[in-house]
């Protein structure tokens, strides 16, 4: 995967924190869901940051909050990237719901914007809208989200870590229940080595059939299928 | 200096820079971009039997470095032998096997096990972080066989008496690990976990200056985020240094 510089062109306060738009080569531009890992050379952060795609349009990458506070424009940042698995939305589908359980969804607004494109209906379960949220995306409150499985066909989540293990309930689902529509899961966490050391500070328990192994957000992920994920 | 020249054959280094444990997996990587020639590869702690992730495993940063606590995942000396061991054979680096044991019966059965290996050359031990120093001379002890041993020790231990008896066991050098510490997860709960970043770097250069007592070469590690961070390890008289989460850093030439 690509190992280059991307240039920090200007620095924006958005609710959620602070956020980068960045010169970027179409090669390293993340996917929805997938991250560049960043640092700033000579700057002394113990660990590089992972960006994610808000919004990419001719070369200029809108990254998602947080960046670090020490970046300021102008900078060169080295990035090595884009990595993991992002968000795979279904071709046919026509009804489109995101949800962000951490507090943020501007990880999923690339893939607001990719359910546009495709004609799909998009409802963004949210406590409260993000700026820059095209009109047609409807917002609804998080508390409605179980009822986003009996309309939509496929449902995109943001989630830390730390609330995976709560997630069958907040979409009221017994447990060992499938969904009754396709679920991806972007399980946010700090995913420090990238995938380079298998540190397993990222793990996510999961599946392989019917075993249980661990996957690393990393390298696996950081979105996994709602079926690839040991959810008991 | 020619001590240090002569510690580095001993231990297959061709240059003193390497990789610390943990820090690039279980093989050698297809790039190592940090800015100095890398001597020989050094793998993640591999245990007798396998290890799952932390229940509470997190990245708690703080001013300088960060805590991590993962729980030293790893699929186990056996799984590691079958899926790695061709690798390493085939590497053109010098493979060192970081072997996390918990008593003596433990080194030695691990120790044996990996006797043989093609293109394993150096042992490096990890210990229990809070293990009696009687118990770890005798876990060195029990893993100096064949292969060269090298004990990994927590850079925090540096200054403890028990050292003093390692030249008896014949130990080949001494590693410096993460530091152990705790940061609060939340309002109640105290996290314990490794502690890298650039604040540990006096911590290092100390504790290589108080390791030459023991005649025993040292393998400095902790808070190396530059070449010329390793260079003062080196000039302090470290015979190598291992590089840590710096590696984890995009390193490219942006001049």
């Amino acid at each position: 995967m690509p190992l280059g510089s991307i240039t920090l062109l200007e620095v924006t306060l958005q609710p959620e924190g602070i956020a980068g738009i960045f010169a970027c080569p179409p090669e390293m531009r993340p996917g929805a869901g997938q991250y560049l890992l960043a640092s700033a050379p000579g700057f002394p952060e113990p660990f590089p940051t992972a960006l994610f795609t808000f919004a990419y349009q001719d070369g200029r990458l809108t990254t998602a909050p947080p960046l670090p506070a020490t970046w300021t424009a102008g900078m060169t940042i080295a990035a090595r990237g884009p990595l993991g698995t992002g968000f795979d939305l279904p071709s046919v589908a026509r009804h489109v719901s995101l949800a962000g359980l951490g507090g943020s969804t501007a990880r999923l607004q690339l893939l607001a914007a990719q359910a546009l494109a495709q004609e799909a209906s998009v409802v963004l379960f949210a406590a409260t809208p993000p700026p820059e949220l095209p009109d047609e995306v409807e917002v609804l409150p998080l508390e409605e989200l179980p009822g986003a499985l009996a309309w939509a066909d496929y449902l995109a989540l943001d989630v830390p870590l730390s609330h995976l293990g709560s997630l069958p309930d907040r979409l009221r689902l017994k447990p060992g229940e499938s969904p009754s529509c396709r679920i991806e899961v972007l399980v946010y966490t700090t995913m420090p080595c990238g995938g380079a050391a298998d540190c397993g500070v990222c793990a996510v328990p999961a599946r392989s059939g019917s075993a249980p192994v661990w996957k690393y957000a990393c390298k696996d992920g950081p979105v996994f299928g709602w079926e690839e994920i040991a959810w008991q | 200096m020619a001590v240090n020249e002569s510690a580095r054959q001993d231990l297959f280094l061709a240059t003193p820079w390497m990789n610390a444990s943990g820090t690039l997996g279980f093989l050698p990587p297809p790039r190592w971009s940090f800015p100095a020639e890398m001597g020989a590869f050094i793998t993640n702690p591999i245990s007798l039997r396998p290890r799952h992730p932390a229940r509470e495993r997190a990245v708690l940063e703080y001013p300088g470095g960060f805590l991590l606590h993962s729980g030293l995942p790893n699929p186990g000396l056996r799984a590691c032998l079958n899926r790695f061991a061709a690798r390493w054979a085939k590497s053109s680096l010098p493979t060192w096997l970081h072997l996390l044991v918990q008593n003596p019966s433990e080194a030695r059965e691990m120790a044996q096990a990996v006797e043989g290996l093609d293109g394993v050359m150096v042992l490096e031990i990890g210990i229990p972080s809070d293990l009696p120093g009687k118990d770890a001379i005798e876990m060195v002890s029990a893993a100096c066989a064949e292969l060269p041993v090298v004990l990994n020790l927590p850079l925090n231990r540096a200054g403890e008496d028990w050292l003093g008896l390692l030249p008896s066991t014949g130990v080949s050098a001494i590693s410096l690990g993460a530091p152990r510490g705790a940061l609060l997860l939340d309002q109640s709960t105290l996290l314990h976990g490794r502690l890298y970043g650039p604040a540990l770097l006096p911590l290092a250069l100390g504790a290589v200056i108080s390791l030459q007592r023991l005649a025993i070469p040292v393998i400095a590690a902790g808070g190396i985020y530059s070449v010329s961070d390793g260079e003062a390890l080196l000039s302090a008289g470290a015979c190598a240094v291992q590089v840590d989460a710096a590696l984890w850093k995009p390193w490219i030439n942006l001049l």
